[in-house]
């Protein structure tokens, strides 16, 4: 039986994808869940956070040297899962590939990781790059982080009309939840681009992420919420997220 | 052909609770409230009749104890309350002895306060206090 690749993604930057993918891949090993977390994004913020700074090419090597994938993993004991490292040489790679014309490899390349694990969580660049959409078109489901700002909730329609597009071509990912992230209900401006955002999505919008100074410290200490702060509000949420993810996962 | 129904409004699923929740939380945007709309959430504004004695006195009380009338009031009814709930004798008799047919269909009796109680009620209008 093979896995399935949840991309988090939203076009727009800074909305939380990074903290969302960590979270939700973290989450789910701690449920029990053999995990691959597959930092996509050239920024490489995923690999930095959890390898402690470090810089390592692992999805160049996969994609451009192929390396066998589990050559390019690299084991994460502290949180039970495993990483496939990303850094600036992903957007390279993305580029020689295009200019070669070998970009439709990187879909059918990412689909075989699912043979490793049973969850491969996706942190997906923040922009229509080249090899955004074959990285897209590699998952089974997208969960679209977002600020409850205007500019952010239009990268949530982006994400989704892409989605559907991909869908229509006969293959990408269904639409699995909408996270509004440091969302503050006691602002009119968030509630009421939240009233737009439940008008819009319904009930695949999941518990909204509260700002708080804890996620940003959980990046800046290489932890994570659940082991840095595991009483508070946030962290709750968190879990509850995680929950909606692997309720839809089992087909709940 | 299938025997569904077709077309129509989609309806759109019930929302997330957690969500829901979140919403209702952040209707009452309670940051934004200054802090007589937020003492205000707490208490409501009331009319009773009471002789004009009475609402005399009970300005005297609440200008001799350094607040306002309306304080003064809530804590003499609150204390009389507490009184009735402790099933006090003397409190209850006065409804009893006061007591008077009623010709409003809303409520079975008038009662009237005791009439000593005025000539209290004004010396403290005269004195302030006793």
């Amino acid at each position: 039986m093979t896995g399935q690749i949840v991309a988090v993604a939203n076009q727009k930057g800074g909305v939380g994808k990074t903290t969302l993918a960590v979270h939700l891949a973290v989450g789910a090993a701690r449920a029990g869940k053999r995990v691959l977390l597959v930092d996509a994004d050239p920024q490489g913020n995923a690999t930095s956070w959890l390898l402690d700074g470090e810089v390592d090419h692992g999805l160049f090597e996969l994609l451009v040297v192929g390396k066998p994938a589990v050559k390019t993993l690299r084991g994460l004991s502290r949180w039970g899962l495993a990483l496939l490292p990303g850094s600036y040489r992903t957007g390279e790679a993305m580029a020689m590939l295009g200019a070669v014309g070998r970009l439709g490899e990187v879909a059918p390349a990412l689909r075989r990781l699912t043979e490793i694990a049973e969850l491969v969580v996706m942190d997906m660049p923040p922009s229509r790059a080249s090899g955004f959409t074959e990285c897209l078109s590699a998952a089974d489901w997208v969960v679209v982080p977002t600020q409850l700002e205007r500019l952010a909730l239009e990268g949530v329609g982006l994400m989704a009309q892409v989605a559907m597009e991909l869908q229509e071509n006969g293959g990408g990912p269904a639409l699995m939840g909408v996270v509004p992230n440091m969302a503050r209900a006691r602002t009119v401006e968030h509630r009421e681009q939240m009233h737009e955002l439940v008008a819009t999505f319904g009930p695949t919008v999941w518990p909204p992420l509260p700002l708080t100074i804890k996620v940003t410290e959980t990046a800046s200490y290489g932890s994570t919420l659940y082991e840095r702060y595991p009483d508070a509000a946030v962290t709750g949420t968190m879990c509850a997220i995680v929950e909606r993810m692997l309720g839809v996962l089992n087909g709940q | 052909m299938g025997n569904e129904r077709r077309g129509g409004l989609k309806r759109q699923g019930g929302l997330d609770p957690a969500v829901a929740a979140w919403q209702r939380k952040a209707a009452t945007n309670t940051a934004a409230m200054t802090g007589k709309q937020r003492r205000d959430r707490e208490r409501v504004r009331v009319k009773y009749d009471v002789p004009a004695t009475l609402k005399g006195a009970v300005e005297a009380i609440g200008k001799r104890q350094g607040t306002s009338a309306s304080q003064a009031a809530a804590v003499l009814l609150g204390w009389a309350v507490m009184r009735y709930a402790e099933r006090a004798e003397g409190l209850r008799a006065v409804f009893d002895e006061g007591k008077a047919v009623s010709r409003t269909p809303r409520f079975e009796w008038n009662v009237a306060l005791p009439e000593h109680w005025d000539s209290v009620f004004e010396s403290f209008l005269a004195n302030g206090d006793l």
